[in-house]
């Protein structure tokens, strides 16, 4: 029974203190200001008002301190939040290779969210906040989603035949069969034989380009 | 009767001799007749002023002040009750004492309203404080954060 009891009140405290620590209210200095102005409250209906002068002066301190601390915290979190933001941004850049589609661009952005790396590191998060807000505005147009092959590797398989009009109409080349003569005018000059298009072999690399400005990259190897 | 006549004799000849030098002001006569001035009522005033001072604490908020004052009502009590013949210095006395419970009154009034008013700022600070916690909250509730660095 006394077991119970005790785990019981074991858990109310273990999950009063996760509650307690999820508000920035609840920081260390807001919890002493709190404890000072009790002890003023305390003193002043006990007639200590010198002590409860003093109380309260040091409760308004600590109100002060937890004040800075939340503002600091609202900072921190505002540039975390634009910093991870922009480093998706970044990762996003660098799947779609603008480092060598537009050196300039991804060399600029790469260079603001160094930027916002260091400064959030060394908590000047006014800084990081702007660098990172930099990142962003300047990859805001480029497009995530998947990244199709620029190139297929043509395999044999017998149930299931190679040719350009069934590479064609696969959905991570063109998704359409009849676009095959786009693949054909790309690949001929690599051909064994430049006018036949129906003959590919295996292991042949077919270069896949892109109709759309969609962006392209790597291999296709079934 | 005697013992009265004395007391407000001494009483008028010792405020007289303290109150500052001052041109003289032709004042209409006065119409009621001063009303002689017991040891009773000087006691009695002077308890009245240590009793406003206990109600304001002052006897914590100023204790050796207000020890002082006490001791000299004490005193004056002491005298009075001991020898009837001194009751004139027992009621000078007794009026320093109001004079020191007035005085401790007054410090410990001080000391209050000030402690009062910087507890009153503690609660504002405290509860600006709170205000901003609950937006910090809102605002880090509305928006998820993204992976840290």
């Amino acid at each position: 029974m006394r077991k119970i009891l005790f785990l019981t009140i074991l858990l109310s405290i273990v999950l009063s203190a996760g509650l307690y620590s999820q508000s920035l209210q609840n920081n260390e200095y807001y919890q002493k200001s709190v404890e000072y102005r009790k002890m003023a409250e305390s003193a002043l209906e006990e007639g200590e008002y010198d002590k409860s002068y003093e109380y309260a002066v040091k409760s308004r301190e600590f109100a002060a301190l937890s004040k800075a601390y939340i503002a600091e915290m609202v900072r921190a979190y505002r540039a975390r939040t634009a910093l991870a933001a922009a480093k998706e941004r970044i990762e996003l850049a660098q799947r779609i290779n603008l480092e060598n589609r537009d050196p300039d661009l991804f060399g600029s952005s790469f260079g603001y969210f160094q930027d916002a790396k260091s400064t959030f590191d060394a908590k000047n998060y006014d800084e990081s906040l702007e660098n990172s807000l930099k990142v962003i505005d300047l990859l805001k147009d480029i497009k995530g989603g998947r990244v199709l092959p620029a190139f297929y590797e043509v395999v044999l398989d017998k149930a299931y035949r190679d040719c350009l009009w069934k590479i064609a109409g696969y959905d991570f080349v063109y998704n359409d069969p009849h676009k095959w003569p786009e693949l054909y005018k790309a690949n001929k000059s690599t051909f064994k034989y430049p006018d036949n298009p129906d003959l590919i072999y295996p292991g042949q690399i077919l270069k896949i380009p892109s109709l759309k400005g969609e962006v392209r990259d790597g291999t296709y190897r079934k | 009767m005697k013992k009265i006549l004395l007391l407000l004799i001494t009483i008028v000849m010792f405020s007289c001799a303290s109150a500052p030098e001052q041109p003289p002001v032709e004042q209409p006569e006065p119409e009621a007749v001063q009303k002689p001035v017991s040891i009773t009522d000087v006691r009695n005033r002077a308890y009245s002023a240590m009793e406003k001072a206990l109600s304001i604490k002052a006897n914590i908020a100023v204790k050796d002040e207000y020890s002082e004052a006490k001791k000299m009502f004490d005193n004056a009590e002491a005298l009075d009750a001991s020898d009837p013949e001194a009751a004139a210095k027992a009621a000078l006395i007794y009026l320093d004492a109001e004079t020191a419970f007035n005085t401790v009154y007054d410090t410990a009034f001080t000391k209050r309203e000030n402690a009062s008013k910087e507890l009153q700022m503690a609660k504002d600070d405290i509860k600006a404080v709170e205000e901003d916690a609950d937006k910090a909250d809102a605002e880090s509730a509305e928006t998820p954060e993204g992976g840290a660095e």
